[in-house]
């Protein structure tokens, strides 16, 4: 019996080591970063997030986001310009992001320090849109660093200060400060909205009708709370 | 025999192909290799790829491995004509099947892209399903051993 099952052994073999040689390889050929989700760094107290839209607005947005997510790419593409000409106008609706940099994208830390260090600067919102909107291209770029900096200077950020602050890494504790308190809500995926402290549910993203929707109900004077589509999570 | 030979091989195929996503989830792989469509990373990037705070691959990893374990104690010589392990094979990739149908559900219907890794695996544990009826539909008529 032994001598029939050695060839079908023996292959199993062989495919089991070329199978773990490509894992391995998978794993060589991710350079390990110096920046990562994980790298500690003080979390800066205060308030989390940036915001756009008045502190005085009776509805926020919350939004959990990382900038290599293609999901995120779109919404921050497609459907921001959308809200902000639709909804944030209206002054209703103060909209927040909180880094959220997902384990699995290695490119990622290092777009959200960009980000941070932009809003030093006063201009995250500025740095958001063009990491978003160059999303492919830096994703797969040899040298991040070096994209950063060309969108900083394509925003008109003050070079010198962003090249310490990107190299000082001391903006970095926002992010993680931010990201922080996505992993105590138990977030998993990017991304996650939440609508004044609720989160939202639905299957995909919300478009800028249901925001809407969903505002006008939580504004009007003596409104029932807003059901079906966000639920306290 | 021939029957858990070809589950032997699927199972190791499945396992390395879920270790290879449990790796990239915990961020110690490269990019996945999806080529360049992004749709992997916007499957394993939403919330659907946890399930109970685990990754979900790392359910394709314990599956995987009961079913390589299984074929290969059943092709242990007192335990070939043992209809047990077959039925065990047909039970558990069976359930794989369901669960994968789930995610594949998920992928079209709710996360909206395709992740030509997990689509690899729905295969493979379908084969492995298809393979293991096969085996308990063709073993009454397999010649009694001596």
């Amino acid at each position: 019996m032994a001598k029939p099952m050695t060839p079908f052994y023996v292959g199993l073999a062989v495919l089991a080591v070329a199978g773990g040689a490509f894992i391995v390889k998978s794993m060589a050929s991710n350079r390990q970063p110096p920046l990562t989700v994980e790298t500690t760094a003080p979390l800066t107290p205060g308030p989390r997030g940036i915001t756009m839209g008045p502190d005085s607005a009776p509805v926020e947005v919350t939004e959990f986001s990382d900038f290599e997510c293609p999901w995120c790419g779109q919404y921050a593409n497609i459907q921001m310009p959308d809200v902000k000409a639709r909804l944030l106008s209206t002054g209703k609706v103060r909209w927040r992001f909180m880094h959220f940099p997902l384990n699995i994208h290695r490119q990622s830390p290092y777009a959200h320090l960009a980000a941070a260090c932009a809003s030093d600067q006063g201009r995250f919102w500025e740095m958001h849109d063009i990491i978003y909107q160059n999303q492919e291209a830096w994703t797969a770029s040899r040298n991040i660093t070096r994209d950063l900096e060309s969108y900083a200077d394509r925003i008109g950020l003050d070079r010198t200060r962003f090249d310490a602050c990107m190299k000082d890494r001391t903006a970095w504790g926002r992010v993680l400060a931010d990201k922080a308190v996505g992993d105590s809500l138990g977030l998993s995926g990017t991304p996650t909205f939440f609508i004044n402290g609720r989160l939202w549910r639905g299957n995909q993203s919300p478009t800028v009708d249901q925001l809407i929707q969903i505002t006008d109900s939580l504004t009007r004077p003596a409104a029932a709370p807003a059901r079906g589509t966000a639920k306290r999570g | 025999m021939r029957h858990r030979q070809a589950v032997a091989v699927l199972a190791l195929l499945g396992l390395m192909l879920s270790t290879y996503l449990v790796l990239h989830h915990y961020g110690l792989t490269g990019a996945l290799a999806c080529g360049g469509s992004g749709s992997c990373d916007k499957v394993q990037a939403s919330r659907y790829a946890m399930l109970f705070g685990l990754p979900v691959a790392l359910y394709g990893v314990a599956g995987y491995l009961v079913l390589l374990v299984v074929a290969l104690a059943g092709l242990s010589e007192r335990r070939l004509d043992d209809p047990a392990p077959t039925r065990i094979l047909a039970l558990v990739s069976g359930i794989g099947v369901a669960f994968s149908a789930y995610l594949s559900y998920l992928e079209a219907y709710v996360i909206h892209a395709w992740c030509r890794w997990c689509l690899a695996s729905a295969a493979i544990i379908g084969l492995i399903f298809l393979v293991s009826l096969l085996s308990l539909r063709t073993r009454p008529s397999a010649s009694p051993r001596p």
